[in-house]
């Protein structure tokens, strides 16, 4: 999706586990060739901050920074790129 | 001194003068005038020095003028340097998502980094994951 919209950045924020884990996790998706920017938070502060209990979560912002809609669960597709022709 | 037919024509021409200045006078006023009217025919003779006026208007002033309008000329073009307003760029910056300030680990380079310095101009999605 990332690859299909150059104008959109995602960002995938992992938690939770060893950092060792996220790396196995990168690797076995094939994540690091991707056009997602992967990072890992070692104490949950930035889940803490965005209020989230479980996972995945998604939050989708508008090129304004402003938040369009967030759902639990796997990332509905359309709901973004709906969002992107808008 | 004069011939007399110039006297006579300079007389004549007075009298012209004064019959036309003063319709009613008397004759005796119109000699008298006539004598005057001889002095005024030497400036009548400006008839000739019409002319000169008429190449007043040559193009000798226009040139004596020219330069000065270039000069009004140059002087705009400086007027129009202060145009150079940079400011409007400044109001093109797109606006970026604030993140929360918090350390990360960049799974790309394995660095420690700030997660706001991840945030990038345009719409973004943020993806909640874990590896289990």
């Amino acid at each position: 999706m990332a690859q299909d919209n150059p104008d959109l950045h995602v960002l995938g924020l992992g938690a939770q586990d060893t950092l060792e884990f996220a790396n196995e996790f990168v690797a076995s998706g094939d994540l690091a060739n991707s056009a997602i920017t992967m990072v890992w938070d070692p104490n949950f502060a930035s889940w803490r901050d965005y209020g989230i209990r479980s996972q995945p979560y998604w939050i989708l912002y508008d090129d304004q920074g402003t938040e369009i809609t967030s759902r639990p669960g796997a990332i509905d597709l359309g709901a973004v790129q709906a969002v992107l022709d808008a | 001194m004069r011939s007399p037919t110039r006297r006579a024509a300079t007389a004549a021409f007075a009298l012209a003068l004064a019959a036309t200045s003063c319709a009613g006078a008397s004759s005796a006023d119109t000699t008298s005038t006539a004598t005057i009217g001889s002095a005024e025919t030497e400036v009548a003779a400006p008839a000739t020095t019409a002319p000169v006026n008429e190449t007043v208007p040559a193009p000798d002033d226009s040139a004596s003028t020219a330069p000065s309008t270039p000069e009004t000329t140059t002087e705009p073009e400086t007027a129009t340097e202060p145009e150079t307003t940079t400011e409007p760029e400044t109001a093109t910056t797109a606006a970026i998502l604030q993140l929360p300030s918090v350390d990360v680990v960049s799974l790309a380079t394995g660095e420690m980094a700030d997660l706001n310095s991840f945030s990038r101009p345009g719409a973004t999605l943020v993806w909640f994951w874990a590896p289990h």
